[in-house]
C-alpha cells in the first residue's frame, strides 16, 4: 500500500513536471501551429535565471532571508523568457506562420545558439540551485514521504493551468487570442491587431517555459542540455492529448507521467520512459489526431 | 533549359569527384601533410551519402525525418560489430565481460562474417524503416506529426541502446577498431587507406547517379507531387503511403551504408551519432546546400563539415555553434533553396526568364 | 437492362458531422454518358456528396454502387480513394489543385491511366501514343503552347483547364467536376461546356456549378439538393419551372 501510494505520488509528480514544460508548447504548438524547438532552451534559461537570482541574492542580502530569492526568481524567469519569446516571435516566428516544418528547423537554429550561449556564460559543468529551506525535506504520513519541492511543483502547475485558463477563457485578451487562432482574416477584419496578439501569445508560451525552468532547477543540476531532456516528452504529451486542446495536454502529460512511473517498477527509469514513448507512438497510429479531436472539413490541412 | 540545369549539377559533382580522387595523391606528394585530413574527407563522403538520402525524403517528398541518425548509427554499429569481432578474433569483448556476459550474445553472432555484415548494414535499417514507415504512412500521419514522432522514436531507441550496455557498451560505444581493409593509421598502412578511400568514393558516385536517375524519371516527379499535394496525388490514383514508405526505406538504407563507411574512417562509433541533434545536423547540411537538388545535399555535407573542421581545429568551437545556428536559421527564413538556390536564381536572372512565384518551392496545396 | 443505363447509383446516403446531418437519405442515379448536375444553395451538401463518391468522406449510412462498362459492378463506399480513381472515377476539386512545381506536361504524365506502381514509375516511360494523346488533349483545352510551363505559373482559369485535362487523360468512366467554371469568363465557360459535351461520348460527367447558363447549355439531368436532401430531379426546364426550386435556390440568386 505504502509503495502504491508512493508510486502514485511519483506519477503525479512526473506528470506535473511534464505538464509544466508542455503547457507553453500547448499554446505555441497547439494554438499557433509553431513548432518551437527552442522551447527546451527557454526552460534552460528559466533554470539559469533562477541560479543567477540566487547568486545575486547571496551577494546582497543576509543569509536568513536567503530563501526569498525563489519568489523573486519565479517572476523574473517568467519575465525574461516572456521578453525573449516576444523578441524571437518578432524576428523569426512571425515570418514562419503556416510553415510548420520550417518553424521547427529555424527554431532549432535558435536553440543551438542559446545552448552555446549557456555554455559560454556558465561553462559546461552543471550548476546547482539550493532549494529554499521550506522546500527541503518532505511530509511523512504513515510511512509515505512526499517531498516538499514536488508538492510545490504540483501546486505551481495547478496555478499555471488556472492562470492560462483565466487568460484564455476569461479575459478580453483571451477572446482576441482565440479569435485570431481560429480565424485570422476574420479577426483582422474585426479590428484585432493579430500581429500583436500573436506576439503576446507566443511570449506567454515562452514565459511558461521560464516558470518550468524555475521549477526544474529544484530537481537537479542545471546545464546547457537540460532543456533537451524535457522537450521530447513534452511534444509527445501535446500530440497525444490532441493538438489545440488544453485538457488534452493535461491528460497527455498525465498518461505519459503515470505510465512511465508504473513501468519503472519493472525496469530502469530510462527504459521505462523509452517504452512508454514507443507505446504512445503505437497508440498514435490508431488515433493520429490524439485523444481530443477537433473535427474539421477542410480539404488539405 | 532543364538539361542545362541538370548538366550544371552533374558538372559540379564531376568536379567534386575529381578533387576527391586527387586527395590521396596530393598527400603522397606531400601537399596535404596530415593523414587525418584524408580520414576526415572520407567521413565527409559518408555524410554526403546520408545527405542524399535525406534530400530524397525531405527535399523531394517533403517528409522531415528527425531520426536519420538512428539509421546511420544502425549501419555504423553493424559494421563496427564486425570490425570489433575481427580485432578480438571472434571472442567476446571486454565490455561484455564487464557487463557480465560469458559468451558472445546472439545478436553479435551474424557479424562474424563480412558478407552477412554487409547485408545487415543494408537490411537492418531497411526493415526498421520499413516497419515504422509502413504503419505511420498508412495511417496518414504527416507533416510535423511525423517529425515529432520520428524524434521521439529516435530518443527512445537511443535510451534503450545506452541502457543495454553489455551489448552495446552504452555511452562509450564501440571503439578501437580498424577498417575493413585493415589498419589505416600510419604511413605504412597508406595503401589500405587508399583502397578504403576509393571504394567509398565509388559508393558515393553510385549513390549520386542512382539518386539522380530516380529524381529524373516519373518517380521523382511523383515525389514532388506528393510534397506539393499529397491528397491530390491520392486522387490521381497513386497509393501515396506506399511511395512514402519506399522513399523512407531507401533513405534509411543510404543512411545505413553511410554509417558503415563512416565507422571505417572514424575508427569508432558512439551513440551520439544516434541522437536527435545529430539527426538534425544532417538536415542542416541538406538545407544549407539546397533541398530538392541532389547536388545541394552533397555540397552541403562537404561544405558544412569542412567549415566545422577548419574552425574547430583552429579552436573556434564556440563560435562555430553560433555561426551554424545563425546560418541555418537564416537559410530557413530567407533562402529556401539553399546555396544551390542562390546560384539558380542568379542564372535565372541573367537569362531574364520570367519569374512568377519564383520562390514558391514546396508550398502546400 | 439496368446495368447498361446507370453508371452510378447513390443509395440512401446519409452523413453526419458531429450530429449535424450534411446529407439525409440522398438517392440519385446517374445515367451513362450523360452530364448530370447537382445544384443547390451553399451548404446543400453537393461537395459532401462528391466527397462520399470518391471516398474522401465516409458516409454514416448508405452505399454508392458503380457499374463500369463491361465489368462487374462494385461498391465505392469502403474502397480506398486511389483504387476508386484507378477503377475510373476521377474528381476535380473546387480549389484548383495541380502540382505547382511540375510542368504542364509532367502533370499530365502523372495523370495517365495505369502504371501507378512504384516500379512502373521508375522504369516505365510513357509511350508515343500516350504522349500524342496528351498533346491532343492539351490542344483541346488550349494549353499546348504552355506544355513546358510550370503549372504554378499558370493563370487560375488555365489551372482549371489543366485539371480538367488531367481528368480526361485518366480515361475515366465518370468525371466529377466541382465548380469547373468558377473564375472563368463567359466565353471560357462556354468553351468548357463544349469540351464537356465532346468528352461525354466516352464517359459520364457529374458537375456542381452555379452558373445557370452553363447548366442550360449542357445539362442532361439535374438533381437539386437542399439542406442535405434531394429536392427535385429532372431535366433542366422542368427543374427551372418548379416553384419550390425557385423559392429555395433560384429566388435567392435573383435570377
Amino acid at each position: 500500500m505504502v509503495q502504491f501510494i508512493n508510486t502514485l505520488f511519483n506519477g503525479l509528480s512526473l506528470s506535473s513536471i511534464i505538464l509544466l514544460t508542455s503547457l507553453g508548447l500547448a499554446i505555441t504548438f497547439g494554438l499557433m501551429r509553431v513548432i518551437n524547438m527552442a522551447h527546451g532552451e527557454f526552460v534552460m534559461i528559466g533554470a539559469y535565471t533562477t541560479y543567477v537570482v540566487q547568486n545575486l541574492f547571496a551577494g546582497i542580502f543576509p543569509s536568513n532571508v536567503q530563501w526569498l530569492f525563489y519568489f523573486i526568481a519565479l517572476p523574473v524567469s517568467f519575465l525574461i523568457t516572456f521578453l525573449l519569446g516576444s523578441v524571437l516571435e518578432k524576428l523569426v516566428i512571425s515570418r514562419l506562420y503556416g510553415r510548420e516544418i520550417d518553424s521547427l528547423l529555424a527554431t532549432w537554429g535558435i536553440s543551438l545558439i542559446l545552448q552555446q550561449a549557456a555554455r559560454s556564460i556558465f561553462g559546461t559543468q552543471g550548476v546547482n540551485v539550493t532549494a529554499p529551506f521550506f522546500l527541503r525535506g518532505g511530509l511523512t504520513i504513515g510511512g509515505c514521504t512526499f517531498s516538499y519541492n514536488r508538492i510545490f511543483i504540483l501546486l505551481l502547475v495547478a496555478l499555471c493551468i488556472l492562470g492560462v485558463y483565466m487568460v484564455m477563457y476569461r479575459s478580453g485578451f483571451g477572446k482576441k487570442m482565440r479569435a485570431v487562432m481560429q480565424n485570422r482574416p476574420m479577426a483582422q477584419c474585426m479590428g484585432i491587431n493579430s500581429r500583436k496578439v500573436d506576439n503576446i501569445t507566443f511570449a506567454i508560451g515562452s514565459g511558461l517555459a521560464g516558470i518550468a525552468g524555475c521549477s526544474v532547477a529544484l530537481l537537479g543540476s542545471i546545464d546547457s542540455t537540460i532543456g533537451q531532456s524535457y522537450i521530447v516528452n513534452s511534444f509527445m504529451a501535446v500530440v497525444l492529448g490532441g493538438v489545440g486542446k488544453l485538457v488534452g495536454t493535461v491528460l497527455g502529460s498525465g498518461i505519459i507521467g503515470f505510465s512511465s512511473i508504473f513501468t519503472e517498477n519493472y525496469t530502469s527509469s530510462t527504459i521505462a520512459k523509452a517504452v512508454v514513448l514507443l507505446i504512445v507512438i503505437v497508440f498514435l497510429q490508431k488515433r493520429p489526431q490524439g485523444l481530443f479531436v477537433i473535427k474539421s472539413r477542410s480539404l488539405d490541412e | 533549359m532543364k538539361s542545362i540545369k541538370n548538366q550544371g549539377s552533374n558538372l559540379c559533382f564531376g568536379i567534386i569527384v575529381i578533387v576527391l580522387a586527387l586527395i590521396p595523391l596530393l598527400y603522397q606528394c606531400g601537399m596535404i601533410t596530415a593523414s587525418s585530413t584524408i580520414l576526415f574527407i572520407g567521413k565527409c563522403m559518408s555524410f554526403a551519402i546520408v545527405a542524399i538520402g535525406l534530400d530524397l525524403i525531405w527535399g523531394y517528398t517533403g517528409i522531415l525525418s528527425l531520426g536519420h541518425g538512428l539509421y546511420f548509427a544502425l549501419g555504423g554499429y553493424g559494421m563496427a560489430m564486425y570490425l570489433k569481432l575481427q580485432s578480438t578474433g571472434g571472442a567476446i569483448t571486454d565490455f561484455m565481460h564487464i557487463g557480465g556476459l560469458t559468451e558472445l550474445p546472439l545478436i553479435w553472432k551474424p557479424f562474424q562474417s563480412l558478407p552477412v555484415t554487409l547485408l545487415m548494414v543494408v537490411v537492418v535499417p531497411g526493415i526498421v524503416a520499413g516497419l515504422i514507415g509502413y504503419f505511420i504512412f498508412k495511417n496518414r500521419v504527416k507533416g510535423v506529426y511525423f517529425s515529432i514522432i520520428s524524434q521521439a522514436l529516435t530518443w527512445a531507441v537511443y535510451s534503450i541502446f545506452i541502457a543495454l550496455s553489455p551489448y552495446t557498451n552504452g555511452n562509450v560505444g564501440i571503439t578501437d577498431i580498424k577498417s575493413v581493409f585493415g589498419s589505416i593509421k600510419g604511413n605504412m598502412n597508406f595503401g589500405n587507406l587508399m583502397i578504403l578511400f576509393y571504394v567509398s568514393l565509388i559508393v558515393l558516385i553510385l549513390v549520386y547517379a542512382g539518386a539522380k536517375f530516380l529524381v529524373g524519371c516519373k518517380f521523382g516527379k511523383l515525389l514532388i507531387a506528393i510534397r506539393d499535394g499529397e491528397n491530390r496525388t491520392y486522387f490521381s490514383g497513386y497509393q501515396v503511403s506506399r511511395y512514402k514508405t519506399f522513399v523512407y526505406v531507401l533513405s534509411a538504407i543510404l543512411a545505413g551504408v553511410a554509417g558503415a563507411i563512416f565507422v571505417n574512417f572514424n575508427g569508432c562509433i558512439t551513440p551520439s551519432q544516434m541522437t536527435i541533434s545529430y539527426s538534425i545536423t544532417m538536415v542542416i547540411w541538406v538545407a544549407i546546400g539546397g533541398r530538392g537538388t541532389i547536388i545541394g545535399a552533397v555540397i552541403g555535407a562537404f561544405l558544412i563539415n569542412l567549415c566545422e573542421y577548419q574552425l574547430s581545429s583552429g579552436g573556434f568551437v564556440e563560435i562555430w555553434q553560433y555561426v551554424i545556428g545563425a546560418i541555418f536559421c537564416i537559410t530557413i527564413l530567407f533562402l529556401k533553396g539553399g546555396l544551390v538556390g542562390i546560384v539558380k536564381d542568379r542564372t535565372r536572372c541573367k537569362k531574364k526568364e520570367k519569374k512568377v512565384e519564383g520562390r514558391a518551392l514546396g508550398v502546400n496545396s | 437492362m439496368k446495368q447498361n443505363e446507370n453508371v452510378l447509383e447513390i443509395n440512401n446516403i446519409s452523413v453526419s458531422f458531429d450530429g449535424f446531418y450534411a446529407l439525409t437519405d440522398v438517392k440519385a442515379n446517374v445515367k451513362r454518358n450523360s452530364i448530370h448536375f447537382f445544384l443547390g444553395p451553399n451548404g446543400a451538401g453537393k461537395t459532401t456528396l462528391l466527397d462520399i463518391i470518391c471516398a474522401k468522406t465516409k458516409p454514416t449510412q448508405g452505399t454508392v454502387m458503380y457499374y463500369p462498362k463491361n465489368r462487374e459492378p462494385m461498391r465505392l463506399t469502403g474502397m480506398k480513394e486511389y483504387k476508386i480513381v484507378n477503377e475510373g472515377v476521377g474528381r476535380k476539386f473546387q480549389v484548383p489543385s495541380v502540382f505547382i512545381n511540375l510542368t504542364v506536361e509532367e502533370n499530365m504524365i502523372l495523370s495517365l491511366k495505369g502504371h501507378k506502381g512504384i516500379l512502373d514509375s521508375i522504369f516505365h516511360k510513357p509511350g508515343k501514343e500516350e504522349l500524342d494523346e496528351i498533346d491532343r488533349i492539351l490542344e483541346k483545352v488550349g494549353l499546348l503552347d504552355e506544355k513546358e510551363t510550370r503549372a504554378g505559373a499558370l493563370a487560375d482559369g488555365k489551372k482549371q483547364w489543366l485539371e480538367i485535362a488531367m481528368q480526361i487523360v485518366q480515361k475515366p468512366e465518370i468525371i466529377m467536376l466541382d465548380e469547373p467554371a468558377a473564375g472563368m469568363g463567359k466565353p471560357e465557360t462556354f468553351r468548357t461546356g463544349e469540351i464537356l459535351k465532346e468528352i461525354k461520348k466516352d464517359c459520364t460527367i457529374i458537375v456542381i456549378e452555379h452558373d445557370m447558363d452553363f447548366v442550360k447549355q449542357i445539362a442532361d439531368k439535374v438533381t437539386v439538393l437542399h439542406e442535405g436532401k434531394v429536392l427535385m430531379e429532372g431535366d433542366i426546364t422542368s427543374v427551372l419551372a418548379d416553384e419550390t426550386v425557385q423559392a429555395v435556390y433560384l429566388g435567392r440568386g435573383g435570377e
